[in-house]
């Protein structure tokens, strides 16, 4: 995992950030449709 | 509006990938706030098949876009794939989405071909983009050079804000 410069930080992805990840997909609409594959 | 998909489907999917799917690895990007808090600004994800990655998705959320973290997000997953040594990389991108595959070519992708109507919602053409690792000498050595650019325009636009 790369360490980015302060403030940012990248991280595994855990169940809890779901709520945060949804409202990006749907703000992200129709631009991108996360796990379109399934 | 034309969700494919509802939001507690979405939900699902996600939980179900990150809890019950042991070839898809997910990451998020956050910005430390005041107080300790973090706030998730971008997500990727790809699945690790057969020595192969193909990317899932890849997304900023829309006030944050124009500071090169979509980049760093891509940069993060190819870096990550780097370090299991997959032969190739492929990915899907929507026909429309020109500053995703101007960014998917600049990290060595190809076109490789076309799905028609791809996308349920709109209907829209997916452009299917790949880079084979074994055939780009040095290219994770290389993505090492561009996040080291990519940290220091990060930095110097932290301190101007």
């Amino acid at each position: 995992m790369l360490h980015p410069p302060p403030p940012y930080v990248l991280r595994r992805m855990t169940p809890s950030d779901i709520p945060a990840v949804l409202a990006i997909e749907l703000a992200s609409f129709p631009r991108h449709v996360g796990l379109a594959f399934l | 509006m034309n969700w494919p998909l509802s939001h507690a489907t979405s939900g699902w999917l996600f939980f179900n990938e990150l809890t019950d799917n042991p070839l898809a690895h997910y990451q998020v990007l956050a910005r430390q706030e005041s107080g300790g808090r973090e706030k998730i600004i971008g997500h990727t994800g790809f699945w690790l098949v057969a020595g192969e990655a193909h990317i899932v998705t890849i997304a900023v959320a829309p006030a944050e876009r124009g500071h090169g973290l979509g980049e760093l997000l891509l940069l993060n997953l190819l870096t990550l794939v780097c370090e299991v040594a997959p032969s190739r990389v492929a990915l899907e991108v929507r026909a429309s989405n020109q500053a995703a595959h101007d960014l998917y070519l600049k990290y060595r992708f190809t076109d490789i071909g076309r799905r028609r109507r791809y996308y349920r919602d709109t209907g829209e053409d997916a452009i299917v983009m790949e880079v084979d690792l074994t055939a780009v000498s040095g290219y994770c050595t290389w993505l090492g050079r561009q996040a080291d650019r990519l940290f220091a325009r990060l930095g110097r636009a932290d301190l101007a804000a």
